[in-house]
């Protein structure tokens, strides 16, 4: 049964993680463009923004033999190096979380794009005006996007 | 996930009262967080919002409990619904099915024992829902059926008995942290080789080895003392993103190994401290497994 637009726009607004009482600790944004569309233009944005990108993973690999329907599915990873190099010094455990990770997932010709809020790292590293920068440059890249 | 908001079987049996409180309070473990800080005045917009997709006006459903006999009511649950929405009232599952996924069925059944749910529905709507089904899912009528008024009360006084054991997931004997760390007695190089040697040990393959900021520095400039090892369990991902695509923030399973001042650490995210974040119940298992894996593995590569 096909779901229209504005109630599957309304079910991920409502899924989306976690409470609006605090920041949302897993972002999810339901682009309107199909997957390869997406893909480019948040590529083309990561690097507008100054980022490097370091790879796009694919999950498909090897998967192609299990039940998985599509191979749409990738995770940008992306990072400025200083700025890497600097909060690692300072905080040697943000080596598990870096670099920067999006991920794309299709669903039909919508894209999902999901990522960790960066200002989640404030958890274990404590406050970094980087964590909010780095925060800022999502909430664009989404904006970009939509 | 769940029931579509816009099908017409549901709205006409969702009362206004019901959509608030599903808003507020979420469904726990179930990935719908609860919006328990949202004003109530946008609470009220997003109701008539989802209001203007019917043109059926709202029921009104009493707060009364009904009174029924659970006992009689486990029998005819177990024999009606459990096939759909599990024998613990825990919901269908693959709470992921996205990615263009075949679906074995094309409505996954609401958790019934989540305390969300029950926090919203009233006996009486419950009861209607058994009443009417719901057209456009596998939810026959009751009453189509032939069971009794009766009968419909006994299931619903069961369904109200979930609130005395709602889904929800093991809680941990220890506090989690966001991230495994664990000190290796050897060098960077040894360390690194025995977490690749310990892979296949626990069925985990190697994706590749990379430094830190592989990628993001000229090649050949890069920092060697901060090394991160790809791994996977093809398998096991296959399992966790049928059932959360969410799931790729955690991803490549990933052991990372850094040097300083001649120590040498092992560092990974430990999945479990995402469980609250995901909300998704189904998922709690594959954490805990891959947190165990991660553990293992470190320990082996140290030992």
């Amino acid at each position: 049964m096909k779901i229209p637009l504005k109630a599957a726009l309304l079910i991920l607004l409502i899924c989306s993680s976690t409470t609006r009482g605090h920041e949302h600790n897993i972002l999810v944004e339901r682009i309107d463009l199909p997957f390869t569309q997406t893909l480019l233009a948040v590529k083309t944005t990561i690097v507008e923004l100054g980022y490097q990108i370091a790879k796009v993973q694919r999950v498909d690999k090897a998967m192609n033999k299990v039940d998985y329907a599509t191979d749409k599915y990738r995770i940008i990873h992306f990072g400025q190096a200083t700025q890497n190099a600097g909060l690692l010094t300072k905080c040697p455990a943000l080596i598990a979380w870096l670099p920067l990770r999006i991920t794309l997932a299709a669903e039909r010709e919508q894209t999902l794009l999901i990522t960790l809020n960066p200002l989640i790292l404030e958890q274990f590293c404590g406050p970094e005006i980087q964590f909010q920068k780095w925060k800022n440059d999502l909430d664009l890249l989404v904006n970009k996007l939509n | 996930m769940g029931v579509p908001l816009s099908l017409p079987s549901f709205l006409n049996s969702a009362s206004d009262k019901y959509l608030q409180k599903t808003i507020r309070f979420g469904r726990p473990w179930r990935l719908m967080p609860a919006f328990s800080d949202l004003p109530p005045g946008d609470i009220t917009a997003i109701v008539r919002y989802l209001r203007s997709w019917s043109d059926q006006p709202a029921p009104v459903y009493p707060d009364h409990a009904i009174a029924g006999n659970p006992e009689t009511g486990a029998g005819l649950y177990a024999d009606y619904c459990a096939v759909c929405h599990g024998n613990d009232g825990e919901g269908g599952a693959g709470t992921g099915v996205t990615l263009s996924r075949p679906r074995d069925l094309p409505i996954l059944a609401p958790s019934l024992a989540n305390s969300g749910f029950l926090a919203s529905a009233s006996d009486s709507m419950i009861r209607q829902i058994l009443i009417d089904g719901r057209n456009d899912t596998p939810m026959r009528s009751f009453t189509a059926q032939g069971l009794s008024t009766e009968q419909l009360d006994d299931i619903v006084a069961f369904v109200r008995s979930f609130a005395s054991r709602p889904v929800k997931p093991e809680t941990q004997s220890q506090p989690v942290t966001p991230v495994i760390t664990l000190k290796s007695p050897y060098g960077l190089d040894q360390t690194v080789a025995n977490i690749k040697d310990a892979l296949p040990g626990h069925n985990m393959r190697m994706l590749g080895v990379v430094y830190s900021d592989q990628g993001l520095v000229p090649k050949g400039t890069e920092d060697k003392k901060r090394v991160l090892i790809n791994t996977c369990r093809f398998s096991r991902l296959n399992n966790a993103l049928k059932v959360d695509p969410r799931f790729g923030v955690l991803l490549p399973c990933r052991i990372s190994v850094a040097e300083k001042d001649g120590e040498v650490t092992m560092y990974a995210m430990d999945p479990r401290w995402f469980s609250e974040l995901f909300n998704n119940i189904a998922l709690d298992h594959i954490l805990r497994d891959i947190y165990t894996t991660y553990v293992e593995i470190m320990e082996e590569a140290s030992f």
